[in-house]
């Protein structure tokens, strides 16, 4: 009887703990993504965090300490910043419920990527301005993301981060 | 033997290589390994010829210079040392160049033929920075734009390409409107930068002011130097907006002249402006499709635009008009209920309106959470059940 009671309270405390331990993780706001330490081609990050306020302020900095961070006043649990951002490496964190994240770190890198879809024709499938050279050109063009460009079918062509 | 390389270009090729480009700060004497990726995301079989050039192409060093791609390969990473010298004059960049050169299945020429290939090459630089005497800082200002009356965040990047530190680093921002005029300045709080480190100052403006283009000229004092930097930014949205549409004077079977009041709130002028409407019936049928003469605005300019829709053929009855709105490199688009009589065009239309959008919660990013607790209560109810029966 005894032994059966002192299971039952264990069992209880077990089950009073986990509770806990979920309320209080409930009440944080959680950062998800980009995942810490990854790496991105995508000049506009998304940012996905948990948490159950409704309201959010999102801070992107390039140094651990957010000394001079950006910050977006964001409704919902979900980001996309408006702008590109440079190359390099960030950290970000979120403030909401009356509590903060931990700061998780992300790196946006350059991809220089040309595709010849046609003979004569180029496509910058990188994240970059271009700088292009062409046996056919004179001098350099500067071709943006998604640009296209026409050259001769029989031009070498050369193409680096602008 | 390879001679040379014919012309035939390749149906699609695509190349890529990342990072695009490696900074390093100078030291006597580096020596270190680094790398990049070539990336063939259309899973072509190619050979990738790489080699270096420019003035740091004999510090660079690498094992192999063809590297074979299959249909499988997505990507290679490739590696490559540098041994920097013993000094690297002048001050500032120097750059290096390795060139991934994409060279077709079939590129080499049977002995005694030439070909000639027209080949897609893409680039991995390599920047080498060399500190300066004394104190130097290279300026960059970037801004986080805003709508009106909300702040506009300014960062002053500030690098010290300087072999001394610096102690201390201000900036004074001033923000001038449409005529050049400076209607505000801006202060930052200090900052100190090592040598060949980087700093940033941030100073917040409260954008009173109407959407549109603004310019800041930030001036950086540092240890008794002055620098300075600039940037073009933005509050809020180019935006033209519709105000009011009319058709006069309509009678079914006959042309219907639509009158649309346009209104550019952008204190700049707006060329191209233009409406293109369509118009669909209760099936989602497509009835027309017409656009307006586009005109160019001035800054806070109101005018119309004309569009015109023959009717013959048109039924009376409940429409549905799709407006776009096109001014600049923007469109912006909206649906119009519209009822369509005897002698009227009745358009249900709300005049003003848009703002700028932001992300939306839903369930799905609680849904990590929400399986954790799900899982956590069956376990303890499973425990339970279990102490239970054996108390039993």
């Amino acid at each position: 009887m005894k032994v059966k009671a002192i299971e039952l309270a264990l069992a209880n405390l077990l089950i009073l703990g986990l509770a806990i331990a979920v309320f209080a993780s409930f009440g944080r706001v959680q950062p998800f993504y980009p995942l810490n330490g990854m790496v991105t081609y995508e000049r506009a990050p998304s940012f996905e965090w948990s948490g159950w306020s409704t309201d959010y302020e999102l801070l992107i900095d390039d140094s651990p300490d957010f000394t001079t961070p950006m910050t977006y006043h964001v409704r919902g649990n979900r980001f996309r910043v408006p702008d590109n951002l440079e190359f390099g490496t960030y950290w970000w964190k979120v403030k909401g419920d009356g509590t903060e994240s931990e700061p998780k770190q992300f790196t946006v890198e350059s991809v220089v990527a040309l595709s010849r879809p046609e003979k004569d024709m180029i496509v910058n499938r990188g994240n970059t301005e271009l700088l292009v050279r062409s046996s056919g050109l004179a001098g350099a063009v500067v071709l943006g993301v998604n640009s296209t460009l026409e050259v001769g079918v029989d031009d070498n062509v050369l193409a680096e981060q602008k | 033997m390879m001679a040379a390389v014919m012309l035939s270009a390749q149906n699609a090729s695509a190349l890529g290589v990342t990072p695009g480009r490696s900074t390093i700060d100078f030291e006597p004497g580096l020596e270190m390994t680094k790398t990049f990726t070539i990336t063939n995301n259309e899973h072509r079989k190619f050979n990738a010829y790489i080699y270096a050039e420019e003035e740091l192409a004999k510090y660079i060093s690498f094992g192999q210079d063809i590297i074979e791609f299959n249909e499988s390969d997505n990507s290679k990473t490739f590696t490559y040392r540098m041994k920097l010298p013993e000094r690297l004059e002048p001050p500032g960049d120097h750059w290096g160049k390795i060139v991934v050169m994409e060279l077709p299945a079939g590129w080499e020429a049977p002995e005694g033929e030439t070909r000639i290939i027209a080949t897609v090459a893409v680039m991995h630089q390599v920047r080498v920075k060399v500190p300066y005497p004394g104190k130097f800082l290279q300026l960059d200002m970037s801004v986080q734009e805003a709508t009106p009356k909300e702040p506009v965040k300014f960062f002053v990047k500030l690098y010290n390409l300087g072999k001394e530190d610096i102690a201390k680093a201000t900036a004074s921002i001033d923000i001038l409107g449409p005529t050049n005029d400076v209607i505000a300045t801006i202060e930052t709080e200090p900052a100190s930068i090592k040598s060949m480190q980087k700093g940033e100052l941030m100073a917040v403006w409260n954008a009173e002011v109407n959407p549109g283009m603004y310019h800041a000229s930030a001036t950086v004092r540092y240890d008794g130097e002055v620098g300075k930097t600039e940037k073009t930014f933005y509050v809020g949205n180019m935006l033209v907006d519709v105000l009011d549409i009319k058709v006069k004077d309509f009678s079914l079977g006959s042309v219907a002249k639509f009158d649309m009041l346009v209104e550019n709130k952008w204190n700049q002028p707006i060329k191209n402006v233009y409406a293109h409407m369509r118009i669909y019936d209760k099936d989602d049928n497509k009835v027309a499709d017409f656009k307006s003469a586009s005109l160019d605005m001035e800054a806070y300019e109101k005018a119309h635009l004309y569009a015109y829709w023959d009717t013959e053929g048109i039924q009376e009855g409940d429409y549905k008009a799709k407006l776009e709105l096109h001014y600049g490199d923007r469109v912006t688009e909206r649906e119009i209920p519209t009822k369509i009589g005897l002698e009227s065009i009745r358009m249900d239309f709300m005049g003003g309106g848009s703002g700028a959008v932001t992300g939306e919660g839903d369930l799905l990013s609680q849904y990590p959470i929400i399986l954790l607790v799900a899982v956590l209560i069956a376990i303890n109810l499973a425990w339970f059940m279990y102490f239970r029966k054996r108390g039993k």
